[in-house]
């Protein structure tokens, strides 16, 4: 289980954080493991929460639905993901220099 | 190419003039960038923003939102097939380019060629180089021309027909002789229905009359086999059962007068129904061999709308055949007359 954002290039299968990850996961995916369940929350869509802040803005993501792409840095990947607003949603892990990771 | 360092702001400032989803101009929920202006509308106001941006683009709310998500500013942007905005970083963003609006681009930048500048709207100021127009109150013909009073684009959402007969017709978008154009496709379309039916009917009626004649052949076989078979019993010799089949009476006719009297007496011991319930009257009643039915009526009120509504669209139309009336004022907004061309010689 990835318990800080340090960790969250592991869930994409690269070799160390500065490499890109080898798989691209569904954001729901993506999501599910970096989330907790939180009974307090009082909006239903606000029941899964995320384990920790995402702050690092020298790791680079790719986002990708039908009708966008972006490249974004890990600190607003969930708000740049939030507005895609796609349920099929994919995302890439770049590493620490964002390029068109044609190799995943 | 580097993204104009007020292009953001204008985009801003042109997205305060568009409107909510409108099923007439779908179009107005979203920024148009057309040839180094950006163009909206909320159908009461129009808008035209000089900016350094070639290409056509659509920018909806939803561009706009995935923009501030990224917290700071793009610094470059390109326009094609595609949208897509840059960061020094590395960081972009790619959206689908879904333009497909060249005509209302031209008749934003015709309604603001006519109107800009005239007392007949107000003018706006937008604190960035371009035009912004909104609908104000006033007289409906301003120099000829139909001036925009109720909207640019569209008149609420009900038909230029029933808002003739409402008498709330807006002449610059409500092409009176387009509605009696649709009324006399409309009656012939009926009529072509009617016709249709009938045809279809006339098909029914002679494969019935194939049937009778068939029916008649029949009757007139059978009728030859009940003499054959009678003749057959006045002789005395001995009947099969087809002959007795011949000579058996059915009585269908009569059984049927029978249950229909048994009916009747049935109804009859029904308890009586009154007459009128509360302003209402019995008119009929009829018995279908298993169930009893009464009707009770009532008239309604005579309509008084009609003789109103004939009136309202008397005066609206009678309005555009008076002779001091600029007719070349209907002819640019009315589909009917623009599609004449009087000069047009044969050939």
């Amino acid at each position: 289980m990835i318990n800080s954002e340090d960790g969250l290039w592991q869930l994409f299968g690269g070799d160390a954080p500065n490499a890109p990850g080898k798989n691209e996961l569904t954001f729901a995916e993506f999501h599910n493991q970096t989330a907790k369940l939180d009974v307090s929350a009082e909006k239903r869509g606000e029941l899964l929460c995320p384990r920790f802040r995402v702050t690092a803005k020298d790791r680079f993501y790719r986002l990708r639905s039908s009708d966008v792409e972006a490249v974004v840095n890990q600190a607003r990947l969930y708000a740049t993901a939030g507005k895609i607003g796609d349920p099929d949603l994919r995302v890439a892990y770049l590493g620490t220099h964002p390029f068109d990771g044609s190799n995943i | 190419m580097l993204l104009p360092p007020d292009f953001l702001d204008q985009l801003k400032a042109a997205k305060r003039f568009t409107g909510p989803f409108a099923q007439a101009a779908p179009w107005q929920r979203h920024v148009i960038l057309h040839d180094g202006k950006l163009y909206a509308s909320n159908n009461r106001k129009i808008v035209e923003i000089e900016c350094e941006i070639d290409g056509s683009a659509i920018f909806s709310t939803r561009t706009l939102n995935l923009l501030k998500s990224f917290q700071d500013e793009p610094t470059e942007i390109e326009v094609g097939d595609e949208i897509k905005f840059g960061w020094k970083d590395g960081r972009y963003l790619t959206l689908v380019n879904d333009f497909d609006h060249d005509d209302i681009v031209k008749q934003h930048a015709r309604l603001l060629d006519d109107w800009h500048g005239s007392d007949a709207v107000m003018m706006l100021d937008l604190g960035h180089a371009g035009r912004a127009i909104e609908i104000t109150e006033g007289p409906g013909i301003v120099d000829g021309k139909l001036a925009p009073r109720r909207g640019f684009f569209y008149v609420g959402d009900s038909t230029p027909s029933l808002r003739l007969a409402r008498g709330d017709t807006d002449l610059r978008m409500d092409d009176l002789f387009k509605i009696k154009k649709d009324e006399l496709g409309a009656a012939r379309k009926a009529n072509e229905r009617k016709r249709d039916r009938l045809l279809d009917e006339q098909v029914r009626i002679e494969r019935e009359l194939v049937y009778l004649t068939q029916e008649l052949i029949e009757d007139q076989r059978k009728l030859v086999e009940f003499d054959a078979a009678l003749e057959k019993y006045q002789s005395g010799d001995a009947l099969t059962e087809t002959d007795k089949e011949c000579l058996r009476p059915a009585c269908e006719s009569d059984i049927r007068k029978e249950e229909s009297k048994e009916h009747k007496e049935a109804a009859e011991e029904l308890p009586d129904l009154p007459k009128t319930i509360k302003g209402w009257k019995q008119c009929a009643d009829r018995n279908d061999g298993e169930y009893v039915y009464v009707t009770y009526r009532r008239r309604l009120p005579e309509p008084k709308a009609r003789k109103a509504m004939r009136k309202r669209i008397e005066q609206t139309v009678d309005t555009v055949f008076k002779s001091d009336f600029p007719r070349d004022a209907v002819v640019a907004a009315w589909k009917t007359l623009s599609q004449i061309e009087p000069r047009a010689g044969p050939g």
